[in-house]
């Protein structure tokens, strides 16, 4: 140890500034890592609330579209079903009266179809291929155009959210087809890649300018809805040659 | 006496990690608890080797320097490297770590060879690279907890990893700045102030190996003193 009092003195002065210097070292690590602790909190329930918006406006959507589906199925469908019912039931002969009893019970069947419908519980059963597979089914027998669907994906279960996400995106990507695009046949591919579950969907139509500002909403809607639940969409269109959308989402 | 304070606190400090075999310590810092009460084991039998050597050949020219250069440069030096190696997840980092232990020997060979022999002189040169690997090293931690978020979720002080890597980081710098200095001191004939700034070095030394003793009962006390996101 020190043998004269100044060397003691060194020791003691440099001991004591080391020590301070240490300890403010450690206190400005902690300030700084707590100060990012809050930011970090911050920023995760800034991503839970626009999570929980995206959900929830998707939720909205699906409920909006599943009404006008339904009315539109009470007014086709069902109505029409009713109306021949009553035109059979007018001449209650064995024959007629057997009818009308299978055109009841095809009618009744269809309200408890369409009541399934009515609540969003139906995403938790369906498949998302089978929900495509039924899309595209429609589509077909509009006569709109012609559809096919290529699914490698046997026994996708996606959590409920991100499947409610994904039906939404599917149905505006196809409502615009529908609208815009004027194609001879859309076809979509599902496929898992790795942890990843990618789904494809192509048209042969008008195709449309990337860049154009007008589609930009759009497009930006698709993809940060996508990105909500962790994934990525990309869109490629040449004008004429038609639009390919890839989506890809942790499965 | 400041070799005296410095043995105690060893003492103090195995004692305190003997812990690992009595309690019941966090899964995930278990390994890291053995190695550091291994090397407290190692450290206190070279400074016992060291201090019987110097007493026995007083009258001698001979020294202990062979002792601090196996045990001190190639033993501890790459025992706390395999620390960061516990410390750091990515193989980059783990890559990295086993060339720099592979480099301390190479050099060291190299170093005993044509400038510093391994058995005649302390090799300073060997204590420099490896406190200049453990200082980049710590930098690494810290920059990983910054900057790549990890720890996020916990209380910085609760982690044992923090406060030996903290010391670690103050002793070897210390360490660095007094021998890269080392010479131009002697020649300047500061020879007084060099064995202040040792005796100074060996009570960093001392503080550091208690402060890494006590280190893993941080996850206890500090539990819960600020917020968990």
């Amino acid at each position: 140890m020190a043998t004269d009092p100044a060397q003691f003195i060194f020791l003691i002065t440099a001991g004591v500034l080391i020590t301070l210097v240490m300890c403010s070292f450690i206190v400005v690590l902690v300030l700084f890592h707590r100060q990012q602790q809050f930011r970090n909190k911050q920023k995760m329930d800034q991503l839970k609330a626009e999570y929980e918006k995206t959900i929830l406006g998707v939720e909205k959507e699906i409920q909006e579209q599943t009404l006008s589906f339904i009315g539109q199925e009470l007014h086709d469908n069902l109505g029409q079903l009713l109306s021949l019912t009553k035109l059979t039931l007018n001449q209650p002969d064995p024959e007629n009266f057997s009818e009308g009893k299978r055109l009841i019970n095809q009618a009744i069947k269809e309200v408890r179809t369409l009541s399934k419908r009515l609540n969003l519980d139906w995403v938790k059963e369906v498949q998302i291929q089978d929900f495509i597979a039924g899309e595209l089914e429609k589509i077909e027998k509009s006569g709109f155009c012609k559809t096919q669907l290529v699914s490698q994906v046997n026994g996708l279960s996606l959590e409920q959210d991100t499947k409610l996400v994904l039906i939404r995106v599917v149905q505006e990507c196809l409502n615009n087809i529908i609208k815009h695009a004027e194609p001879q046949t859309i076809s979509i591919n599902l496929l898992k890649l790795g942890n990843d579950f990618s789904l494809q969907i192509v048209d042969d139509g008008k195709g449309f300018n990337t860049e154009d500002k007008s589609k930009g909403m759009g497009m930006h809607n698709l993809k940060s809805r996508i990105a909500t639940i962790g994934g990525e969409l990309d869109i490629h269109s040449e004008i004429g040659e038609g639009t390919a959308i890839k989506l890809r989402v942790p499965a | 006496m400041t070799f005296d304070l410095y043995f105690y606190t060893i003492i103090l400090g195995l004692l305190a990690s003997l812990s690992v075999f009595f309690f019941k310590t966090d899964r995930q810092y278990r390994k890291a608890h053995v190695l550091i009460f291994s090397i407290f084991v190692i450290v206190v039998l070279q400074e016992y080797v060291a201090i019987t050597i110097r007493n026995l050949n007083e009258t001698n020219d001979n020294n202990n320097s062979i002792v601090y250069n196996i045990v001190g440069i190639y033993l501890l030096i790459p025992l706390y490297l395999l620390f960061y190696k516990m410390v750091f997840l990515s193989e980059k980092m783990k890559r990295r770590i086993n060339i720099s232990i592979l480099l301390l020997f190479v050099l060291g060979i190299v170093d005993s060879l044509f400038f510093q022999p391994v058995t005649e002189v302390f090799q300073y040169y060997m204590l420099l690279y490896g406190s200049l690997i453990i200082i980049l090293f710590s930098i690494s931690f810290y920059y990983k907890v910054f900057t790549r978020n990890d720890y996020i979720n916990s209380n910085l002080l609760s982690i044992p990893y923090f406060w030996i890597i903290t010391m670690l980081f103050f002793y070897y710098s210390s360490t660095f700045l007094i021998w890269a200095s080392f010479s131009h001191l002697l020649k300047a004939d500061y020879r007084t102030f060099v064995n202040s700034l040792f005796d100074l070095n060996r009570l960093l030394a001392g503080v550091s190996y208690l402060v890494m003793g006590l280190a893993f009962y941080a996850p206890k006390v500090f539990r819960g003193k600020y917020f968990i996101t």
